[in-house]
């Protein structure tokens, strides 16, 4: 069982520990068991994506999966993976300014995480708004003939019809699977906004700690996710320096 | 430091957690180091089956550095790690079982 630390008032562990647990230690560790198991459906919930990509690109289409990847922007996924991971850098640092009994610090660390998430979502805006203009959007009609040409190396036009076809594919998943991440990311916004919120108004005392580390956890998770999309999606393809743009 | 006093905590279960700011700062440090050479791998020529081998490395160990440093999992007890495993094994069936019967299978044309 789990020991209080010290210099904490029993009065404080007694206002958050539930009727149904026998101390704040089995109370915390169920929180944490409990996101945990979200987790795992999360896991499996996200592998199924993964699986279907790795299908078409590893055992059947990987050279236009290859193309296609080629022509998203590396340079805003960078900047997103930077700022997904000072993210995770500022809010693990709320936990232990939360338990410090730090509000101050805590306040901006959890401010800081919600902004640089909702920055994440603005770059990822404009990333969308540039594969609008570049007409890479799969289920448009004018998809892969407009600014880039999904079409380019085909010597018929069948066969430019089926390069057309897989490029679609790799544009479904890639819209998919960024589509489901971000929002996932709405979501943890929200989360972090609402501690966000309680911590500045005072309501967050350190004894409750634990929230902060179980919607961190949940955080970590979609900064995960994102780590293995840089790779299939953004990364797979051949990129030069002179194509980064924003 | 105001997370120092943090430190000195030995509650059962989330020792460790406390603010280390050096640490974690370190630990950032390290995942951008890592993004980085994933990154700039894409802009090297590397044969085909390799570069996205070695882009899936560099953030496997990316993921490694997250879930053991941020998500705590280096201080967590058996039950945490045996959740992760218990999610990554599950996954792995699902991964073998569908791949198995696609490799399997004369190749898909559209």
């Amino acid at each position: 069982m789990s020991v209080e630390a010290p210099g904490k008032s029993e009065a404080g562990v007694e206002s958050v520990l539930g009727h149904h647990f026998d101390d704040i230690g089995q109370q915390r560790d169920a929180a944490k068991l409990g996101i945990w198991l979200f987790m795992i459906t999360e896991i499996l919930f996200f592998g199924g994506l993964f699986l279907a990509y790795t299908v078409y690109r590893a055992v059947w289409y990987p050279d236009e999966f290859k193309a296609a990847s080629s022509h998203l922007n590396v340079l805003i996924a960078t900047i997103n993976s930077v700022l997904l991971l000072a993210s995770s850098l500022t809010i693990t640092l709320a936990i232990g300014y939360v338990r410090a009994g730090s509000r101050k610090a805590a306040t901006f660390c959890l401010g800081m995480t919600c902004l640089l998430g909702i920055l994440f979502l603005c770059f990822k805006g404009r990333e969308y708004y540039l594969d609008y203009k570049e007409d890479l959007i799969p289920w448009s009609a004018t998809f892969g003939q407009g600014e880039v040409d999904l079409t380019e190396g085909a010597t018929s036009a069948d066969e430019a019809k089926a390069k057309l076809q897989r490029s679609r594919i790799f544009f479904m998943a890639y819209f998919c699977m960024t589509g489901v991440h971000v929002i996932h990311m709405i979501v943890g916004i929200g989360l972090v906004g609402w501690i966000w919120w309680e911590c500045r108004r005072g309501l967050l005392h350190s004894e409750r700690f634990m929230k902060v580390e179980v919607i961190s956890l949940y955080w970590h998770f979609v900064d995960l996710v994102w780590i293995f999309l840089m790779p299939l999606l953004y990364l797979a393809g051949e990129h030069s320096l002179d194509s980064l743009h924003l | 430091m105001e997370g120092s006093d943090v430190s000195k905590e030995t509650e059962n279960g989330h020792a460790g957690q406390a603010t280390h700011l050096f640490g974690y700062l370190v630990t950032f440090a390290v995942l951008t180091t890592l993004l980085l050479v994933n990154v700039s791998l894409t802009f090297m020529e590397i044969p085909a089956p390799w570069h996205i081998v070695l882009t899936l490395v560099v953030a496997s160990l990316q993921a490694l550095t997250l879930l053991l440093f941020f998500m705590h999992l280096k201080q967590s007890d058996m039950l945490t790690w045996l959740s992760l495993l218990a999610g990554l094994f599950w996954s792995g069936i699902m991964f073998l079982l569908t791949l198995t019967d696609y490799l399997s299978r004369p190749y898909g044309v559209l």
